[in-house]
């Protein structure tokens, strides 16, 4: 026997029975405010079905009180079929299934049941009015459908959220649509709080309260000054033609380091933790390099290479190689033998190993090595472009450094730190771009 | 020690370390200061010989106590100096005034002259394998075109600079490197010429790597050597600023006696290292030939502010100001205290320039 009831006046019991459940359980009080406004109540006596297979899979049900005995059709192919649902139990989910539209279970009330029914395409709704909470519940009801009703993961895909997150999106719809997302949530607005900090203490430290070991230092204000300066007392601000060439040589410089890095530091890492016999004979001189300040190799540098540029390419180089190479190494290390052991015995050989099993286990550590090594070939450039002479960011720090003109110091360091911080992301978006297989699977194996 | 404990301990400590390091004690008392010096450049010299003789201990408070501090180049001490790490610094010209401008992180003033030169710091050398030139002109006329290199900012590039205008040639790539770097490409082969001050110009010459072919003699431009003090040194202890002018007379002096010239490079080489006392030797009392810019006056102690001294300074302060290293053409007249060292002179009853190192026959030389 259904009765159906209004949740009037049953919101808070709603909103924390809801508050119970696997799926809606970390959402916050406003979405769980609005979702019990959805509901609906509805009592069921011992023995009623409530739903069986092939009936239309328009509600989502949430357990007030009571028991149902929930038994998926043998064709789902869920390792455990019957369920006993309670409390803060949630059944009924087959209409969030991709492509499912009819029920997948037979549902009867043990006990007299009261029930919460949301209709599912009314949730979805809602749920896309806040994407960023949305797709998390969505996420939960993954999890919850294979973990509690053991569906398989193949199976267990849920719709999408309707919007603008669509296949058919265009690249920079899906960017856009991003950047929504990302201008909605509290990120940017931390990330300007944190900025406006940094530079209201510069400014209360070194301008107004005038601290000891602080007031030497350059003001904000002296740098901004000359940084807008047209016409810069120490030559060179925003106007000058000379500021953006210092930028455009460093930025070649270390994309050359960083590829030079890249192809070298990957293939000798890999190598090193595939070979046994190559780490013995390598990995010890490697570890007695690596700690060796970029400082000390310059009058080396400066002897080996016949041109200056290349000096200065490989000391940029240099560090970032000893990032990438450990990293790649560390990536091959930490693959699980079992893997390996599997692929030989499906009859792979030792190259199939290498590329099918060794190459795509060790990415994730790959990308990581690449974030840190593109960020340390910056902070090599001051140390090498000391052997360039003429230009790039590190020359001007370093020149600024000789000829004391702070406030050029500061526009160095504060430019060399924002294209450095623009190119780490850059790094970090086609690595996550490249590794959201690896994503999804720790998303569906809940890591 | 909780997070707030640390913090505020940190801030402690820095608040009363920056407080001791201006405590400069009362006038009569026993005092604390540290000098940045420059062991690497000879023309300041008389800071190592103040370290090696301690020639300030006879005019100084009993009980006080000098730190010295090497600094590889006169920026370093520039920068130690503004921040108050350092109160008194040996330094060539072009730190000297570069330390005078910046006012709004602290004021540090000029004291004394260390000497005036043609070919401590001015001196162009080009790679060993350079065309041999008949003299010191026609080896500039070959500098048009080739790949120069000098520390910019600093005596060398003044020079350089005046070279070139002065006989209307253009270098092919005129680099800003520090003299670590412009040595290694000498020994790279990288470099066609560079201008460096002694006494490493001697010990590229001495090592076979570059040759001298002019000085500052060559084009008639000086350089210079200067004595500096923090303001508030000067102002909280007048008594300590005479004190150590005596004592820099002292030093001057004693440099400028060929009987002292041995004493003087084995205190050298004790301060220094990677340098043979004959480099030494040469950088100081040795004579290039005169194809060279060479010449028999090596250094002269002007001690004073002399109208010789502030025409280099004035000079000096334009260069700079074009370059947009300091913000002004004409450093401010109160960063030249010439008062101190003119009641010294006319106490010893002395007059400036008050000594002369002439170059010493080679047969002096260490072997």
């Amino acid at each position: 026997m259904e009765a159906a009831a209004t949740a009037n006046g049953g919101d808070h019991a709603a909103v924390a029975v809801l508050r119970e459940t696997t799926p809606f359980g970390e959402a916050s009080g406003a979405l769980l405010a609005r979702i019990a406004a959805l509901a609906r109540l509805a009592r069921y006596g011992a023995g009623a079905r409530i739903y069986a297979p092939d009936d239309p899979a328009d509600d989502i049900f949430v357990v007030v009180s009571g028991r149902v005995e929930h038994v998926l059709d043998p064709e789902v192919g869920a390792r455990e079929g019957v369920k006993r649902v309670a409390r803060g139990g949630v059944f009924g989910w087959t209409g969030l299934l991709l492509g499912q539209t009819r029920r997948m279970a037979t549902v009867t009330a043990l006990e007299p049941t009261e029930v919460l029914r949301l209709n599912t395409d009314d949730l979805i709704k809602l749920l896309s009015a806040e994407p960023l909470e949305g797709e998390h519940v969505l996420e939960r009801f993954v999890s919850m459908i294979q973990r509690e009703f053991t569906v398989p993961a193949l199976l267990a895909r849920v719709r999408r959220l309707s919007g603008p997150l669509t296949e058919e999106m265009s690249k920079l719809g899906l960017t856009m649509y991003r950047m929504s997302l990302w201008l909605k949530s509290p990120r940017p607005y931390l990330m300007l709080i944190g900025f406006a900090l940094f530079l209201g203490f510069w400014y209360l430290a070194v301008e107004v309260w005038k601290l000891p070991r602080f007031r030497e230092m350059p003001g904000p204000t002296s740098v901004v000054k000359e940084w807008l300066s047209p016409n810069p007392t120490y030559g060179l601000s925003l106007y000058t033609e000379e500021y953006y060439q210092h930028i455009i040589v460093s930025v070649w410089r270390v994309t050359k380091a960083f590829l030079l890095a890249t192809v070298l530091g990957v293939a000798f890492g890999l190598l090193l933790g595939w070979s046994r016999a190559f780490k013995e004979y390598v990995f010890p001189v490697f570890e007695m390099l690596r700690p060796i300040p970029i400082l000390a190799w310059v009058p080396l540098a400066i002897v080996m290479f016949i041109a200056t540029e290349s000096a200065v390419v490989y000391l940029a180089f240099l560090a970032s190689f000893f990032a990438t190479a450990l990293n790649t190494m560390l990536g091959v290390e930490s693959i699980d033998e079992s893997y390996v052991r599997a692929a030989h015995c499906l009859g792979a050989d030792r190259w199939q190993v290498f590329r099918h099993v060794i190459i795509p286990g060790s990415l994730p550590f790959i990308f990581t090595g690449l974030q840190i090594s593109i960020g340390v070939s910056w902070f090599s450039l001051v140390a090498a472009e000391m052997v360039s002479g003429q230009y790039g960011l590190g020359y001007v720090i370093n020149t600024s450094y000789m000829m004391v003109r702070y406030p050029t110091i500061v526009i160095g360091m504060v430019t060399l730190g924002l294209v450095g911080y623009i190119t780490s992301a850059m790094v970090r978006i086609a690595g996550d771009y490249l590794m959201e297989w690896r994503v999804r699977e720790l998303a569906l194996s809940e890591r | 020690m909780n997070m707030r404990h640390f913090i505020a301990a940190a801030i402690a400590a820095s608040l009363s370390s920056a407080a001791l390091a201006q405590d400069y004690g009362k006038p009569g008392g026993p005092v604390t200061v540290v000098v940045g010096y420059q062991p690497y450049y000879t023309q300041s010299w008389s800071g190592v010989v103040m370290r090696g003789k301690k020639f300030y201990e006879k005019y100084l408070p009993k009980g006080s106590n000098v730190e010295f501090q090497i600094g590889l180049q006169g920026a370093i001490i520039v920068n130690n100096m503004l921040a108050g790490k350092q109160h008194i610094g040996y330094m060539g010209d072009m730190p000297s005034i570069v330390a005078t401008t910046k006012t709004e992180v602290a004021d540090v003033r000029l004291v004394a002259n260390l000497g005036l030169a043609y070919d401590q710091c001015n001196a162009f050398l080009v790679r060993n394998d350079a065309p041999q030139f008949k003299n010191d002109q026609e080896a500039i006329r070959w500098l048009a075109g080739k790949t120069v290199a000098v520390p910019k900012g600093s005596c060398t590039d003044r020079f350089a600079q005046a070279t070139f205008k002065r006989f209307n040639i253009q270098p092919k790539e005129y680099l800003n490197q520090n003299i670590e770097v412009i040595t290694s490409n000498f020994r790279a082969g990288k470099l066609d010429a560079a201008v460096m001050w002694q006494p490493t110009t001697s010990r590229l010459v001495d090592e076979g790597l570059a040759r001298l072919i002019a000085t500052g003699k060559s084009v008639q431009e000086n350089d210079g050597g200067f004595l500096a003090m923090r303001a508030d040194l000067i102002k909280a202890r007048p008594d300590i600023v005479k004190a150590w002018l005596q004592a820099e007379l002292d030093a001057q002096l004693f440099i400028a006696d060929p009987k002292n010239a041995t004493e003087v490079i084995k205190m050298a080489k004790e301060q220094t290292t990677g340098f043979s006392e004959k480099v030494l030797w040469n950088s100081l009392y040795g004579r290039y030939p005169d194809s060279a810019g060479g010449g028999e006056m090596r250094n002269t102690m002007h001690y004073t502010f002399t109208p010789e001294t502030r025409e280099l300074i004035n000079r000096a302060a334009t260069f700079l100001h074009s370059i947009k290293s300091i913000n002004t053409e004409k450093i401010r007249p109160e960063a030249i205290e010439a008062k101190w060292t003119e009641e010294i002179l006319k106490e010893r009853n002395l007059k400036a320039p008050i000594a002369e190192v002439k170059a010493l026959p080679a047969s002096q030389a260490p072997k």
